[in-house]
């Protein structure tokens, strides 16, 4: 080995060494460090003793320990780092510790070198042996327990007594030391001297609700404590506010706060907005505080949905009115939901009884539902998120509403009423109720003979998808019930409403009764009213006779006198007004009798030429009041508003002459009318006797299909037509006084006609057959009951007969006084034309024109005679009309002058009223042998009258077959009702057979009367739909459409009964296609002139609907007239 | 004043509804399939019998006084007929009656009083049908001969104020729909005077409508009631249709 290799070895372990003792000597240096520093911890506590060093100690005390740092490190530590020992130093520390070396190391180390640079000579051998022993020896020995380890003791003992002082002094003196921290670490401050107590605020930072206060406090606590202190505040964007407060002393050492402390509070609030503040003494500020101002929820909207019933069908309501007032119906929900001002964290409904509902929130709002009911409030409570609630809520109302009771009421027929031969009515039932119908029913009891029937019900179909009003028409054919003569039946409807939720509610129209009237009662309540038809009239005529008389004694008085005096003047007045009240009650009169004959008519109690009769009798009506005495009356008014004794004497003469014509008229009238009655009357006998017979016919129909031991009930009915028979007979036999005034017939055809009834075997039959069915005979009572019907039938027949010869004898009687009227009328024409021609050749000094003066005077006379006999004829027909009359008043009139210039020697004067006279005449003529063709042809239509076979009685029966089909169809139930049973199948094959014979008979009608073109109309579309009625039975399908159709038709066919009864009443009417006559336009209607006055006559209209009565509405008229007249006269061009 | 009868205008909806129909639909207008015209609801209320508003009907007037007001009974459904067959007015062809009581009065926008004898209202019908006629109402009398005199006299008590007054040649009631130059047809001859008619009027326009000497009515009725010539029947109800259109541009 190389002795340099252990020269290496020796180096590495010096090296080590030399680690060793840098090592020691940091770690000395550092204990040395922390010992000094802990002595300087002490030097600056003990500086902080007394108070806050100075800035000079404290930077001399830190100059000091830096300096000593530095200072007192180096020799420790810094020499051995910056100038590490040689390994010579090293070695000579090694062979001190270490002789046995014998300084061989040292050799070592000096001698390598000339083992590579020998300049001296040396013995390199020595000089490697020297070094591989040094390194032997090394070998052996450790050199690094050479590094000495006691600076690092000594400096560890004394840094931990240090330690332990600095310690004791931070336990013992924490403010010397505290203050030795605050101001040593800060050398360069100056720092004053700590105040001898502190400053503490409460809350701090708080969060209040707005329109609260907040109690902030200040706690001083220490020594030389301010008696007052500072506290200012200010709202967010305001300025500083500040107020001086006294504080509180605490001393006790058992106060919160300690002994030795003050407390000083200030009050902040109501707070409205966001609030800073703070406390300050003369030594210390606190820092700023805020006190935030927040919102307690409250509601800002409300908003409410209705979810109705179901059965109400209503749509959901939302009602959005920030109104949390509930008002719905009983069993609506309700859904509340309220809109917060912030986020909830909790919201209820709270109700009067102290329960609550939960309501669901999200974010700001919150949802909840519930079910109306009773009445009853609520209000809602809100908690937000920092458990603040809704201060006052307000309690809002929740009303139930009821559903309505529904309303019913029977709009037709409205009241009792009675029911005619179609034994049916038509009922309109309307109903209304809040939210609509359940069921409808037609409750009725039958009253028979004073015994009250089981109550029955009907259900009447409502409408479908029927809101809450209904209207339901219903056709109640009563034919069924089996009613007799004089029962009634009292009923009402009742509706139920669809309330499901507290139960249908049920209300109840008023009660009527529909009555079956008697023949005898329907004619005795005519004959009473044309009997006060009558009598009004007569009175009429007495009045007219009497102001006639007046009329007169009142124009001699006008004739003599010079002037007319106060006395006159005012019995003008009243007669004026006695004309003006005699034509009103006429008029009456005329409306009365008008409406008998539609009662006639439409109880169908006369035949149709009765009917045409009662309408010639009403043209009767209308030629009365003529014209010319409502000119003379109009003439004398303005006569004595002007006080013209001349024209008010003229005026009067006028009137006066057509008072008299009116007497005539009215007179004729009068007679005509008690013919008529008369007449009349027999129809009603003979309708009655029908009626009789038809009885007795059902009762036997019944006794046949009632079984023999049922048959005595029978029999109080079969007492009853007997009784009505009898009453029957007593009234036919008192008729005969009537008829022989009447002069219907000769006395001895009245006689007989009147005896009829008590000649008549039928009550002994009757009382027969009530006997056998009293004592359950059925071959009796069916004999008796036969017997009875032949022997009304008889009775019928030859009532019919003298009826017949009735008419004839009258139609003979006026035929014979027309051919004496028409021979006279003729006579006198001719007459009449021989001394115009006479006169007309005369000179007019001939003496002869006397003589012609006295012929024509006595043509005269005939011709009064005539006008007579004509006035006779037209009592007792209308074949002569009123014109035939007025007529020959002119020819009088024509006939008098003539007189009256022949005798003044005038022939030539006297031609021309001779000539009018005679054209008169003619005309008269005329007019008696037109009477003559309508004396012998009453009935205008042969065929279509009611003589058996013809078309007015064919078409009635065809009617009242239609109209019994139709309620037979109204028991049948309709398509889609479920399926048919086997009965009804064959009962609508029975009635589809019942609609086939009535189309058969229409369509003979047709064929049979096609040419009566003006009054067969739309016969044909009638059979047409009849075939369709058909074809919807064939397919056993009737519908609703089928019902109505059947309706129409039996409509239709009512209205050509109608149009048979009404037909020809005059000739003139007869409808014949005219030409356009060409003729230059009328003027342009000037609106400005027609329509100035709209405005007063819109107020006139308006007034004249708010009925006032009679009288004050005639002032109103006359007043607005004389607006009228005075907004023309302004509205006139000033000429 | 106007206020009083503003609440009356109660066929207004009616009319809007068949004079658009009127004026879009006529032959040349717009075509439109005669099952379009019909919606469902319509066909409802027409089975159930009710006066369906946007369906122009004429309404039989049955007055009272004795007159035969059911004369003529083919008359309005052939003129219903006529308007549906030359128009396309949309029409309900149901016969209908009414009686100035009777709650449907004001339902009907045009009324058809004829006949030959006498009318006599009471002094109720008077007001309602003074009210149905100022509302907006339209009253048609054709005097088939006979009624002239109670016409007159009842119209003087229905607007004492108002008089009856004879239309011209010009006016629109005869050129509404068809032409007639020379005022109204005479369609039937009676006492061999020219045929006239009259109207009330309020403002300018016609509430009563009164044919005198002409008989339209007649002329309405099947060929062979009257057996009239066809140019006659033709003229009569075209002059219905220009009735029709005169009240449904109104």
């Amino acid at each position: 080995m190389s002795p340099l290799v252990n020269y290496s070895k020796i180096l590495s372990r010096l090296y080590a060494l030399r680690r060793r003792i840098v090592l020691l000597r940091l770690g000395s240096g550092a204990l040395a460090s922390i010992a000094y520093l802990a002595g300087g911890f002490l030097v600056a506590a003990g500086l902080s003793m007394a108070g806050i060093a100075p800035v000079g100690v404290r930077l001399t005390w830190w100059l000091a320990v830096f300096a000593g740092l530095i200072f007192i490190l180096g020799p420790i530590v810094w020499r051995y780092l910056l100038f590490p020992p040689s390994p010579e130093k090293l070695a000579l520390l090694v062979e001190a510790d270490h002789p046995q070396l014998k300084n061989r190391l040292i050799a070592a180390l000096q001698l390598k070198q000339f083992l590579t640079a020998n300049a001296e000579g040396y013995s390199t051998d020595l000089v490697g042996r020297t070094v591989v022993q040094a390194d032997r020896l090394c070998g052996q020995i450790d050199l690094t327990a050479s590094a000495d380890p006691a600076p690092v003791r000594f400096w560890a003992k004394r840094a931990g007594i240090l330690i332990l002082f600095a310690v004791t002094t931070v336990f013992i003196f924490p403010g010397a030391v505290n203050r030795a921290f605050s101001s040593f670490s800060q050398p360069l401050t100056t720092i004053d001297e700590p105040v001898s107590y502190t400053l503490d605020v409460y809350p701090g930072n708080a969060d209040i609700v707005k329109f609260d206060t907040l109690l902030v406090r200040a706690v001083v606590r220490g020594a030389d404590l301010p008696k007052r202190i500072e506290f200012a505040q200010r709202a967010e964007g305001g300025s500083w506010l500040s107020e001086n407060i006294s504080g509180l002393v605490f001393t006790s050492s058992a106060s919160p706060l300690g002994p030795d402390s003050l407390v000083f509070s200030a009050r902040i609030g109501p707070l409205l907005r966001d609030v800073e503040y703070m406390f300050s003494t003369d030594e210390l500020v606190s820092p700023t505080f805020t006190v935030v101002a927040l919102d307690r929820p409250r509601i800002t909207g409300i908003r409410q949905a209705y979810f109705y019933p179901p059965y109400t069908g209503l749509e959901p309501v939302v009602i959005d009115e920030n109104d949390g007032a509930i008002s719905a119906l009983t069993g609506t929900d309700v859904e509340l939901t309220v809109r917060a001002n912030k986020r909830l964290a909790a919201a209820q409904i709270v109700f009067d009884d102290g329960t609550t509902i939960e309501m669901d929130l999200r974010d700001r709002s919150a949802t909840g539902q519930f079910k109306i009911e009773r009445d009853a409030s609520y209000h809602v409570r809100l908690v937000d998120d920092r458990g603040y609630e809704n201060p006052h809520p307000i309690e809002y109302p929740i009303s139930r509403q009821d559903d309505a009771y529904p309303r019913v009421e029977i709009l037709m027929p409205g009241h009792d009423a009675d029911l005619d031969e179609e034994m049916a009515e038509n009922l309109k039932i309307a109903a209304v109720d809040d939210f609509g119908f359940d069921h409808l029913s037609l409750i009725y009891r039958w009253i028979s003979g004073g015994q009250l029937r089981e109550e029955k019900r009907i259900s009447l179909e409502l409408p479908r998808g029927s809101s809450n009003t209904v209207e339901v028409d219903y056709w109640w054919d009563l034919e069924l019930i089996g009613m007799m003569p004089s029962d009634l039946v009292s009923y009402h409807v009742e509706i139920a409403d669809n309330d499901r939720v507290t139960g249908p509610k049920i209300s109840i129209s008023n009660t009527y009764t529909l009555r079956l009237p008697s023949l005898d009662e329907m004619i005795a309540e005519i004959d009473d009213r044309q009997d006060e038809n009558l009598q009004s009239l007569e009175e009429i005529l007495r009045g007219q006779q009497k102001l006639a008389e007046e009329l007169e004694r009142l124009h001699r008085e006008m004739m003599t006198a010079e002037d007319i005096d106060w006395q006159t003047q005012k019995q003008l007045e009243n007669t004026s007004a006695e004309q003006q009240d005699l034509a009103d009650r006429f008029n009456e009169a005329a409306k009365e009798f008008s409406d008998n004959a539609a009662a006639l008519q439409e109880k169908k109690l006369a035949s149709a030429e009765m009917l045409a009769k009662l309408a010639e009798a009403q043209q009767l009506f209308e030629e009365v009041a003529t014209d010319e005495m409502r000119e003379a009356a109009k003439q004398l008014r303005e006569a004595m508003e002007e006080l013209d004794m001349t024209e008010m004497a003229d005026a009067l003469e006028e009137m006066q002459l057509s008072t008299e014509e009116m007497i005539k008229r009215l007179e004729r009238t009068i007679a005509y009318l008690k013919k008529m009655q008369a007449e009349q009357k027999v129809d009603q006998m003979i309708k009655r006797a029908e009626d009789l017979l038809n009885q007795q016919n059902n009762l036997n129909e019944r006794v046949d299909s009632t079984d023999e031991n049922k048959l005595a009930p029978l029999a109080d009915r079969e007492k009853a037509i007997k009784d009505e028979f009898d009453k029957f007979a007593d009234e036919l036999a008192a008729l005969e006084p009537m008829l022989n005034d009447a002069r219907l017939a000769p006395p001895s055809l009245n006689e007989q006609f009147c005896k009829l009834g008590k000649q008549s075997q039928a009550p002994q039959q009757m009382s027969q057959a009530a006997q056998a069915m009293q004592n359950q005979k059925k071959e009796g009572s069916q004999k008796s009951g036969g017997q009875a019907a032949e022997s009304l039938k008889s009775m019928v027949n030859e009532m019919r007969n003298m009826q017949s010869m009735m008419n004839s004898k009258m139609q003979d009687e006026v035929a014979e006084m027309l051919r004496k009227a028409l021979d006279q009328a003729l006579y006198l024409s001719e007459h009449q034309e021989e001394v115009r021609e006479l006169a007309a050749g005369l000179d007019q000094q001939s003496p002869a024109l006397r003589e012609l003066a006295e012929q024509q005077a006595d043509l005269l006379s005939g011709a009064q005679r005539l006008e007579s006999a004509i006035q006779e004829i037209a009592k007792k027909s209308m074949c002569v009309g009123g014109k035939a009359g007025s007529g020959l008043g002119a020819v009088l009139g024509e006939m008098g002058l003539a007189a009256e210039m022949l005798t003044q020697q005038n022939g030539r004067g006297a031609s021309t009223p001779q000539r009018n006279a005679m054209s008169g005449l003619n005309q008269t003529a005329g007019l008696l042998m037109q009477g003559m063709d309508k004396n012998t042809g009453q009935c205008q239509n042969p065929g279509m009258c009611d003589k058996p076979g013809g078309m007015m009685p064919r078409m009635e029966s065809l009617s009242n077959r239609q109209g019994r089909l139709n309620s037979q169809m109204a028991q049948m139930p309709e398509l889609g009702s479920g399926g048919m049973t086997i009965e009804e199948k064959m009962a609508l094959s029975r009635l589809k057979g019942e609609q086939q014979a009535v189309r058969k008979g229409v369509e003979e009608l047709q064929k049979e009367f096609g040419d009566r073109r003006n009054v067969l109309g739309r016969l044909d579309k009638l059979a047409s739909e009849m075939k369709k009625v058909i074809e919807d039975l064939e397919r056993n399908a009737p519908t609703r459409q089928t019902r109505t159709r059947m309706r129409r038709i039996y409509s239709r066919m009512l209205d050509f009964q109608h149009s048979l009864h009404r037909q020809d009443y005059k000739e003139d009417r007869r409808a014949r296609f005219g030409n356009d006559i060409l003729r230059d336009s009328p003027a342009d209607i000037d609106l400005d002139a027609v329509f100035s006055n709209d405005q007063w006559s819109r107020l006139l209209e308006s007034y004249l609907d708010e009925g006032y009565p009679k009288a004050y509405e005639s002032l109103i008229k006359s007043y607005y007239r004389e607006l009228l007249e005075e907004q023309r006269l302004q509205s006139s061009p000033v000429k | 004043m106007n206020s009083h009868y503003s609440h009356l205008s109660f066929f207004r909806p009616a009319r809007i509804l068949c004079f658009c129909a009127c004026f879009l639909l006529i032959p040349g207008g717009i075509p439109v399939p005669a099952s379009a015209q019909l919606s469902s609801s319509a066909r409802a209320r027409r089975a159930a019998d009710e006066p369906d508003p946007s369906y122009f009907t004429i309404a039989r007037l049955k007055y009272p006084g004795g007159g035969d007001w059911y004369w003529g009974s083919s008359a309005i459904p052939n003129m219903l007929d006529y308007i549906d067959e030359h128009t396309n007015i949309p029409v309900n062809k149901e016969q209908t009656r009414v009686e100035i009581r009777s709650d449907r009065l004001f339902s009907y926008p045009f009324l058809f009083a004829t006949g030959h004898g006498n009318i006599n209202f009471s002094d109720d019908d008077l007001a309602r049908l003074r009210r149905y006629l100022l509302g907006g109402g339209f009253l048609f009398i054709n005097d088939s001969y006979g009624m002239d005199k109670a016409v007159r006299r009842e119209l003087g008590r229905l607007f004492p104020d108002r008089p009856l007054v004879e239309l011209p040649f010009s006016h629109p009631i005869y050129h509404s729909f068809y032409n007639f130059p020379n005022g109204l047809p005479k369609i039937h001859e009676h006492n061999n005077k020219p045929a006239q008619g009259f109207a009330v009027l309020d403002g300018e326009r016609v509430m009563v409508f009164y044919t005198f000497e002409s008989d339209i009515g007649d002329g309405w009725e099947d060929p062979q009631v009257h057996n009239d010539p066809p140019n006659k029947r033709e003229a009569a109800l075209k002059m219905g249709v220009n009735l029709a259109a005169y009240v449904l541009s109104r």
